[in-house]
């Protein structure tokens, strides 16, 4: 039996990354597994499914741009304000299907929290993942986020941030992120790819990995749907037969394309 | 603390019916801790001469004069509001429009005529509208709401869906099924079909709803006998200017 | 196992059982029919289907989840009366089988653990029932089914055997045959007609008036809302019913939504009804109660639809390229 209870939790800190994003670090101990969601509510105003951007079993980390109705409401708390948050929900990446691989990692914009999420994970058990390739694409470099989190992986890992309005980066890297991983050319053998961001951006993405012999089934799509209830009984999350929530928000692109391809193409006509 | 956001309620042209809504409803009452109050020209004089932040404005535009009150109230707010059926999308005197001009002036004002007439238009014509509050009158449930959610600084969501929906999900039986031309289907709800649950068919007074299809409804309509004329007729009640004759044609405002 | 009882002494039965239960059964009430409770028998109204289906008892519109109140939430826990939902067609009690399937939480489990489904047996099915096409299940507490001046009382579990305890038993059971049907859906299998351009007749003339989602029995799809109580100091989290035919449906911050044109909308509810949920439990998720059909403003009938594209499969080639022929000739 699952109910709406959420659990109250403290904001300890609050972090601004551009005009519209802010970190909320929150003290809790819910643990979000990588790829999971949470539903994070403020009482009066509703409820939204935001993922954490780390994976840690003491605080989760909601990275946060200033959208809708509960995310406006959010950026007027500050730190030691309370927030109330229930989930996890969804499976998250295939964390033992993942075990033994090399990794490409790509993200863009505000989807580059769960991501993080992965990295921490990643960062946590070492010795079981292979090499690892970082995406990450931005706008410009004033909307890049988790920049001092970027430099630190710059050390660790293979990460190229690419900037697609920006026409000089000293930093940085022009252009979108399949312009970047042909100049790279990450190593293709035993690799899985994770992907998050814009619909659009992580279809060309695949094209481009698909050119560098990444078959669709070793990619993962993580979708953005409207997500009320997080365990498959509210029915907005639905994509044909599957729940975005419950089945996901991770899937496996061979097995949601066809999905997604029906839904588009009947958005189109009209 | 945040500073109290100064708020205005002005009216032009109009029957006055929102601001004594504002007025006899309290709809200020619970939210004196969030805002100021600075004018309200129906209940005290208007002395304040400084700036708003936010000005609620009821009324259709009829007359040159309104034009001169609205771009003065423009220039001296952050946001407008537009409140009520009338500022939103026409309302009633936009019928107006539909009729013969000089006989609908002698006939209603006999004795006036120096008056300087306008074509009855929704305010948005005019100037720069940031948010509607539509309805005929506005519900002090969508005021009270839209002032907190300024207040505290959350985004305000229209609501998109047609009467239709929540009417149905009250469960109230069907105008359309008795042959009534109810206007349900094409007209923007939010008032929790305050009308068909009680029996009586929407006049549209919230203005239409953008993603109706028109076409369809109209055919129903021919199915269940009506004619154009009789269409037009309850369209242009309360949001005459705002509706199109067809999918994709233009709203009689654009005319 | 089944019992018997006279017909003239169903009055007396449902007066014993009022004393110890809430009982819910159709009721006519301002022109309109739907499930709420009675205090006499005599209050019941005798209908092939009531217009709104049981759905309201277990799902009430706008109720309350979860209440904030001095920093504190509760959880209300939808707690009720032990109940009788009484004169439920076999298509409702299928309905409720299936909602049983995608409702989990604590309010709606309390709520059904304390009600106990009486059917009866649907005589006179109109034009628009297909439910034979449905792969009904036999899902009931109990199950009236009328044969000269007995009911023949079929007991499905322990819950509907207690309302009957005392009433003689059947010594040979009989079958109790479906309800007769005059309409019927040709196939469940509909994958193949996505793409079809058929759809498009049915999409044209629909008003997404959201009736259609509103009556149907299985529709369980809902919003949470919060609200801020008049005194301000208690805010409440409410449940209310929501459409797929609405674009608001799938809208996310930001303001993209995912279903946005009617065709897609239109779409997903018809094969979400007949295959998805099928993919998903194993069971398709429309009753055949025919509601969908009878409340539309502009008679949509996509049973015919389907039938229609069984009828004729693939779309139509000799209608394109006939089109095609014309262009090119002007």
């Amino acid at each position: 039996m699952i109910g709406y209870m959420p659990k109250k939790f403290k904001i300890k800190s609050v972090k601004k990354y551009t005009n519209d994003v802010n970190l909320f670090k929150v003290k809790c101990n819910l643990s979000p597994k990588p790829g999971t969601f949470l539903e994070v509510s403020i009482p009066g105003v509703g409820e939204c499914p935001l993922a954490s951007c780390s994976y840690d079993n003491k605080y989760v980390e909601l990275l946060t741009r200033n959208v809708g109705k509960v995310t406006s409401a959010m950026f007027n708390l500050d730190a030691g304000d309370s927030i109330q948050i229930r989930g996890p929900y969804g499976k998250g990446f295939p964390l033992e299907k993942l075990k033994g691989k090399n990794l490409i990692m790509v993200a863009g914009g505000t989807g580059i929290a769960p991501i993080t999420s992965m990295i921490n994970y990643v960062e946590k058990n070492r010795k079981n993942y292979g090499k690892v390739w970082i995406y990450f694409g931005f706008r410009n470099e004033r909307c890049i986020l988790l920049n001092d989190r970027i430099e630190k992986w710059k050390e660790k890992f293979h990460l190229h941030v690419g900037l697609t309005q920006d026409k000089e980066t000293h930093k940085y890297e022009k252009g979108f992120i399949n312009e970047i991983m042909e100049k790279h050319k990450p190593k293709t053998k035993n690799t899985v790819a994770l992907l998050c961001g814009p619909e659009g951006m992580m279809e060309t993405v695949t094209e481009e990995l698909h050119k560098l012999g990444i078959t669709n089934n070793k990619v993962y799509w993580s979708l953005e749907r409207r997500m009320e209830c997080g365990f498959g009984s509210c029915g907005r999350c639905q994509i044909q037969d599957v729940y975005v929530c419950k089945d996901g928000p991770i899937f496996r692109y061979d097995i949601i394309k066809p999905k997604l391809n029906n839904e588009n193409w009947s958005n189109k006509k009209e | 603390m945040k500073e109290k956001l100064k708020v205005g309620v002005y009216g032009i042209t109009g029957c006055a019916g929102c601001l004594l809504t504002v007025l006899y409803e309290e709809c200020f009452k619970e939210l004196i801790e969030l805002v100021d109050l600075k004018a309200f020209p129906l209940v005290r004089s208007d002395t304040y001469k400084g700036n708003f932040d936010y000005i609620f404005i009821e009324g259709t535009v009829c007359f040159d004069e309104d034009i001169i009150v609205l771009n003065k109230l423009r220039k001296r707010t952050k946001y407008i509001v537009a409140l009520g059926a009338c500022s939103c999308t026409g309302g009633v005197p936009t019928i107006k429009n539909f009729l013969d001009q000089e006989k609908t002036l002698k006939l209603v004002y006999p004795a006036h005529n120096e008056l300087k007439e306008e074509d009855p238009t929704p305010i948005n014509k005019h100037i720069k509208v940031d948010y509607y509050l539509p309805q005929c009158p506005p519900s002090k449930k969508e005021i009270v709401s839209f002032i907190r959610c300024i207040a505290k600084g959350e985004v305000w969501k229209d609501y998109n869906d047609p009467v239709c929906v929540e009417c149905r999900s009250k469960g109230n039986p069907c105008l359309l099924d008795q042959n009534k031309i109810c206007l349900g289907p094409i007209t923007l709800g939010g008032c929790g079909a305050l009308c068909p649950s009680n029996d009586v068919i929407c006049y549209g007074c919230r203005g239409p709803f953008k993603d109706a299809n028109l076409d369809a409804y109209t055919n129903m309509l021919k199915k269940m006998g009506y004619n154009k004329k009789e269409m037009h007729d309850k369209m242009r009640t309360f949001s005459g200017l705002q509706f199109r004759d067809q999918e994709g044609g233009k709203t009689w405002l654009e005319k | 196992m089944q019992k018997i009882l006279l017909k003239e002494n169903l009055n007396e039965l449902i007066k014993t059982w009022i004393k110890k239960y809430e009982i819910i059964a159709p009721v006519k009430e301002s022109k309109i029919s739907r499930f709420k409770k009675i205090n006499s028998p005599n209050e019941i109204y005798d209908c092939l289907l009531t217009d709104i289906p049981a759905k309201t008892h277990f799902m009430p519109e706008g109720e309350t989840l979860l209440e904030h109140k001095d920093k504190k939430t509760i959880e209300i826990e939808g707690k009720i009366k032990k109940t009788i939902l009484f004169g439920l067609r076999k298509c409702d009690l299928n309905a409720i089988q299936v909602v049983d399937k995608v409702m989990f939480d604590k309010n709606y489990i309390n709520k059904r653990k304390n009600t106990t489904l009486v059917g009866f047996f649907c005589e006179n099915p109109d034009k628009y029932c297909f439910c034979n096409s449905m792969e009904l299940q036999d899902f009931y507490d109990l199950y009236f089914y009328p044969q000269g001046k007995n009911y023949i009382i079929s007991i499905g579990s322990k819950k509907g055997e207690e309302l009957v305890k005392h009433l003689p038993e059947l010594k040979k059971e009989i079958k109790i045959p479906n309800p007769k049907n005059f309409k019927k859906l040709n196939t469940l299998d509909i994958e193949k007609y996505y793409r079809d351009e058929r759809w498009k007749a049915d999409v044209r003339k629909c008003l997404s008036c959201t009736a259609c989602t509103a009556y149907c029995p299985t529709c369980n799809c809902f919003d949470i809302k919060e609200l801020i109580n008049s005194d301000i100091k208690t805010i409440q989290s409410k449940r209310f019913h929501s459409s797929c035919m609405s674009k608001n449906f799938s809208l996310v911050a930001g303001g993209k939504s995912f279903r946005d044109s009617r065709t897609s909308r239109f779409k997903h509810f018809v094969f979400h009804k007949v295959l998805y949920f099928k993919k998903q439990k194993g069971r398709p998720m429309c009753i055949g109660c025919g509601r969908c059909l009878r409340v539309c403003p502009t008679k949509i009938d996509w049973v015919n639809t389907i039938n229609k594209m069984n009828r004729k499969p693939l779309f139509n080639f000799s209608r394109f390229s006939f089109k095609k022929l014309k262009e090119t000739n002007k």
